[in-house]
């Protein structure tokens, strides 16, 4: 049923797909060159309640849900990939939500810099060990101690995050951001960090959708993608909030939005066979 | 309250320590279930484990056949028999059904061992012997013999497996019993197993979920309850829609080299 829903066939769905990614690659470029290097906070727009409950929607929810289905998934099949995707899955959504919360008081922009971009970097090495384990010609499968395996995965994510959200709410995380100044070298490492290991857990998630031609696959590598450009966006931003960042928050949204469309397509696969899970 | 232990641990939990001192157990299920493993592992446990004799009143199999398949489990019936614990009774449902059938058929053997427990295998017989409308009222009949001399007795019924329910509800011969345990096949990924469900227990709360069990070299073992399926009681269930939904992005991840 839900296949006779489609109103497009997957192939042309997926062409849709891909082509937000080379947009907001073009307008991170046109606002890197038409913004001056150093602007001030006025053209930086912040809505905190906006900016929050978007990060609480987009990236946080879609995350539970990335998470939640991986949870379900790992306890039944004991694949350390979905282990790991989920792992990593739940500290982006935690860290998301966090700094989106956090970026008026108590907090304010270097806090919400910091969870934000090192929460990016750790999510991103899960993804990576996610990635990297499909690479691997044996399964990748547990057959004991899953529930322990799954509580230490996303309690330690989630325990990883909360410790850094206290550190750096009594600042004794270095600084990530100076009002007035800028970013930070070490912010600028740790997003092109992020960022690499961002893109290089989509392509290799890519690399396995040409194997398989499962929807799930793509639209969860693309989503990964974007999440890549919104990091890319973070390192080429003037400030918090100016046009560049608000390019990149909206392609990690967008990035969500492709996790929710994965989800639908393992949706569509389970009712309908594996054929329109493709 | 006083319980009456099966000895199955797993099940004496679900049943929240045992079933019900004097009340009547019907274990239904189809053939193969192991709904007589189940009631004999009952008196032996009865008779070894809690020094509660017990009698076992069959009208199917011959004593042989009982010692025999009992001895695979473990169980010395004869033993038992010897030490005044068990006695094995196998007879024609006709003679329980005269008038004071069932005195003379078990009152003597009631008075030497003074049993605590009964089997009796299986009320179907006895619709070999009385028209369709008089059965309840012949299996009340016994039923209330066994109650009010103080033995806690299970009867057996086999039930054809429905898709939606079991025959002994539309038969109408639950409401005789204080306890109902129905035993069931289920297709789960291509491979039969046995589902466990305690369907009523009058007056005491029970573990409503079904659970898997196993026929094993040593009599019934309960094992965990099932999860993550829908529509067990069917006979033929489906993961639910969480597990189907973690099932395929489980197979998308970890899928490989599967061109299409």
């Amino acid at each position: 049923m839900a296949g006779s829903l489609s109103l497009f066939h997957p192939n042309t769905t997926r062409r849709i797909g891909v082509v937000p990614v080379p947009i907001f690659v073009a307008l991170i470029a046109i606002f890197d060159v038409i913004l001056p290097t150093s602007v001030g906070a006025s053209v930086a727009f912040n809505p905190l309640v906006v900016f929050a409950t978007l990060q609480t929607l987009f990236l946080f929810g879609t995350a539970v849900a990335v998470a939640y289905i991986s949870l379900k998934g790992y306890l039944s099949g004991g694949s350390r990939t979905i282990l790991l995707l989920g792992s990593g899955t739940l500290a982006w959504g935690f860290a998301s939500v966090v700094a989106g919360w956090l970026l008026g008081p108590p907090g304010g922009p270097n806090v919400a810099v910091t969870i934000s971009n090192l929460g990016a970097l750790f999510a991103s090495l899960f993804y990576v060990a996610s990635a990297a384990t499909t690479m691997r010609a044996g399964s990748s499968r547990d057959s004991k101690w899953r529930k322990s395996k799954l509580l230490l995965a996303y309690g330690g994510a989630v325990g990883f995050l909360s410790a850094l959200t206290v550190f750096a709410l009594v600042g004794a995380t270095p600084a990530f951001f100076v009002p007035g100044t800028g970013s930070t070298v070490l912010r600028q490492v740790v997003v092109a960090a992020g960022l690499l290991l961002f893109a290089v857990s989509s392509i290799l998630f890519m690399r396995l959708y040409h194997d398989s031609r499962s929807g799930i696959l793509f639209w969860y590598s693309m989503a990964l993608a974007l999440t890549a450009i919104g990091l890319a966006a973070f390192y080429f931003g003037r400030t918090v909030g100016d046009p560049i960042a608000w390019t990149g928050r909206i392609a990690t949204y967008f990035g969500g939005v492709y996790s929710l469309i994965a989800i639908w397509s393992a949706i569509r696969g389970s009712r309908d066979g594996p054929a329109n899970s493709r | 309250m006083a319980r009456n232990k099966t000895g199955i641990l797993e099940l004496d939990e679900m049943l929240q320590g045992g079933f019900m001192d004097k009340d009547a157990v019907m274990v239904a299920g189809s053939a193969g279930t192991g709904k007589t493993t189940l009631a004999l592992e009952y008196l032996v446990n009865g008779a070894t484990q809690f020094g509660e004799p017990g009698i076992y009143l069959t009208f199917e199999q011959l004593p042989d056949q009982i010692y025999r398949d009992a001895e695979n489990f473990g169980w010395d019936l004869r033993k038992l028999e010897a030490e005044d614990k068990l006695r094995v009774v196998c007879t024609s449902p006709d003679l329980l059904l005269d008038p004071d059938g069932e005195e003379q058929l078990l009152g003597e053997t009631i008075k030497e061992l003074q049993p605590r427990r009964m089997v009796i295998d299986s009320l179907n017989h006895l619709e070999m012997y009385v028209p369709w409308g008089d059965l309840r009222k012949e299996a009340y009949r016994i039923l209330m013999y066994i109650k009010t001399r103080g033995i806690s007795p299970i009867v057996i019924w086999e039930a054809q497996q429905g898709v939606d329910s079991y025959a002994v509800t539309q038969a109408g011969m639950s409401f005789l019993v204080d306890c109902l345990v129905t035993l069931k096949f289920v297709e789960i990924d291509s491979s039969m197993k046995k589902a466990l469900v305690i369907m009523k227990m009058r007056g005491s709360d029970h573990d409503k979920r079904l659970r898997e069990y196993e026929i094993t070299a040593h009599g019934v073992r309960v094992a965990a309850p099932f999860s993550g399926y829908e529509g067990i009681i069917t006979g033929s269930p489906r993961r639910s829609l969480t597990q189907e939904v973690a099932g395929a992005w489980d197979s998308a991840f970890t899928r490989t080299k599967h061109k299409q």
